[in-house]
């Protein structure tokens, strides 16, 4: 098991990629049905959703999906959700992406220091700052508003996408941006004609994971939004205890805010690793 | 590659990196320096106008209040076992999953969907799972004979339950980071072990677990940091319930400052909890580094 195997011909190979087949398909399984249950439950008829055993085969009905997406409160949610995390995922990927310029590029006193204190603030639970936040945004009296929640998201991604950018910069060969200023361009054109398309495969992967990062953010949504601002989470927070048990349309919720984050799964692929770790374990 | 700069350019660096710095310095150091003053305060947003300095009486009601000390030893317990489940279960998976065969790419792929899986959304649909009535555990567990109850509302299995959902949600994190690390080593080793006939057990205690140590360690790390911290699922699938036997600090100190509005005493409780997590991720990166 520890060792690569090539596929080989005999009885005993064979029997052995079978177990392997078995066992992977089970664990796989294992790990998502809770998300096929969803997608079931978000299709079933109303009345069948509370049936034990569970049906398998079904009509598969849109009527919970039509019900709640006529749900003026849900889809002003759906716009919050967007409008945050679109702009915060805007705001960290410009500014982390000239920071992560300056720290990939040129020497200068402080580059080190500056780039493991960006990264040690990952280490802060945010519990242990959501307090004075709280308090400092309600003096600006920036509760309840979008600004507020997107301010909070791009300072608590930029460390991503810091160290995502830098990395993906120091792995382009200085040479053609040093012959592009000879040729008389700017440092910006530099930049933006030709580190940025040349790192775009990096550019993506840090948009999507900052992206999830704000989508799936609950602690400070929660305490930093009111009726008007809140996110699909909060949401999710409040069906538990308002809307008792409607799991057909509480399931068409979970699978709006879960598509996303299953298609970034997807798109991530080889660079999550990377995403999360801050570059420390790449493939 | 660093890039040369003119004379001119000597202070460019600093311009690119100050919104960046800014932001952050306004979002952590600042925060961090209100709360420190907040805990030595007597806060209290219920009764703003009454708030003066105590010195370290925060600290001292933190320490001796038994349900600070309860939340400590939830979140200890909470993480210590979650994590090296999910360790365990990980290192297994990778190594499952570092194999040829035809379309094992395609099942690292779908087992890593519950990694990026908003946890609100997680917590959620797990005590909809749970729930009592006609919930799908008890269903399954029935299959093998367990009879139905109420697992989050059970104080003996409140913690092991939520535990769960944790474990479901990120041993594929770890399967993730080591399967990362197998696939990055170099396969000379190996097959001088196997050609000396050493077994697949030792190869792996002696070969393989200290040729991935650093990628252990990072993701032991991310880990312990991030479950020491957990607050989404919890809140959702318990809120910290029943009695407090699943109130992590995360869950405390939320409780403490936004909704008993003892700002100065909740403003304690998450210095004490920012101690125990550098603390805990010092020693971590410690041990790895002496073994190494």
């Amino acid at each position: 098991m520890l060792i690569t195997r090539y596929q080989t011909h005999g009885l005993k190979s064979s029997i052995r990629m079978i177990m392997w087949y078995l066992i992977v398909i089970a664990i796989t399984l294992m790990f998502l049905w809770p998300v096929l249950w969803l997608l079931m439950t978000s299709l079933k008829p109303r009345i069948e959703a509370f049936e034990i055993p569970p049906k398998l085969w079904f009509h598969p009905t849109l009527e919970n999906y039509r019900f709640v997406l006529s749900d003026r409160p849900f889809v002003s949610y759906i716009r919050n959700s967007v409008i945050v995390t679109i702009i915060s995922t805007t705001a960290t990927l410009i500014v982390g992406a000239v920071a992560a310029y300056a720290l990939a590029r040129f020497k200068f006193k402080g580059n080190e220091r500056i780039s493991f204190w960006v990264l040690s603030t990952r280490m802060l639970p945010p519990v242990a700052v959501i307090l004075p936040i709280y308090l400092i945004l309600s003096r600006l009296g920036l509760i309840n508003t979008y600004a507020g929640l997107v301010l909070v998201y791009t300072a608590f991604n930029i460390p991503y996408a810091v160290w995502l950018l830098r990395g993906f910069f120091a792995e382009v060969s200085v040479s053609i941006e040093e012959a592009a200023l000879m040729d008389g361009c700017s440092r910006l054109a530099v930049f933006t004609k030709i580190l940025l398309p040349l790192t775009a495969p990096g550019l993506a992967a840090a948009l999507v994971f900052c992206f999830i990062l704000s989508w799936n953010e609950f602690m400070f949504a929660l305490v930093l939004t009111g009726m008007q601002t809140k996110t699909l989470p909060v949401l999710a927070a409040g069906f538990m205890t308002d809307r008792g048990i409607r799991w057909g349309e509480i399931s068409v919720v979970g699978m709006f805010v879960l598509v996303p984050a299953i298609a970034a799964a997807v798109i991530l692929q080889r660079n999550l690793a990377r995403a999360f770790t801050f570059g420390a374990v790449t493939e | 590659m660093y890039s040369n700069l003119k004379r001119s350019e000597r202070s460019l660096p600093y311009y690119l990196l100050a919104p960046a710095v800014a932001i952050l310095l306004a979002f952590t150091i600042y925060p961090l320096v209100v709360s420190l003053l907040n805990s030595f305060s007597s806060l209290n947003l219920s009764n703003p106008s009454k708030n003066r300095f105590v010195g370290v009486a925060n600290y001292f009601s933190a320490i001796t209040d038994p349900y600070f000390l309860t939340s400590v030893r939830v979140t200890l317990v909470y993480t210590l076992v979650v994590v090296a489940i999910e360790f365990v279960l990980g290192f297994f998976l990778a190594l499952l999953l570092n194999q040829r065969y035809r379309g094992a790419g395609l099942f690292r792929v779908l087992l890593l969907i519950p990694v990026l899986l908003t946890p609100a959304i997680v917590g959620m649909v797990w005590r909809i799972l749970y729930n009592p009535d006609f919930g799908m555990i008890n269903y399954l567990v029935s299959l093998v004979g367990i009879r139905p109850r109420s697992w989050l509302g059970d104080l003996n299995t409140a913690l092991p339950a939520a535990a769960l959902v944790d474990i479901w949600q990120w041993t594929p994190f770890m399967m993730l980071l080591l399967l990362a690390g197998l696939r990055s080593l170099p396969r000379d080793p190996f097959e001088a072990a196997l050609i000396d006939g050493a077994s697949q057990l030792r190869i792996l205690i002696q070969i393989t677990v200290p040729m991935l140590s650093s990628v252990i360690t990072v993701a032991l790390l991310i880990r312990t940091i991030d479950t020491l911290r957990i607050f989404d699922q919890l809140y959702i699938l318990t809120s910290g319930g029943p009695g407090n036997s699943t109130e992590t600090l995360s869950l405390f100190v939320y409780k403490a400052g936004l909704k008993q509005l003892r700002m100065g005493y909740a403003s304690a409780v998450s210095y004490l909890m920012l101690i125990i997590a550098i603390i805990i991720s010092t020693q971590l990166l410690r041990l790895t580094a002496k073994r190494s």
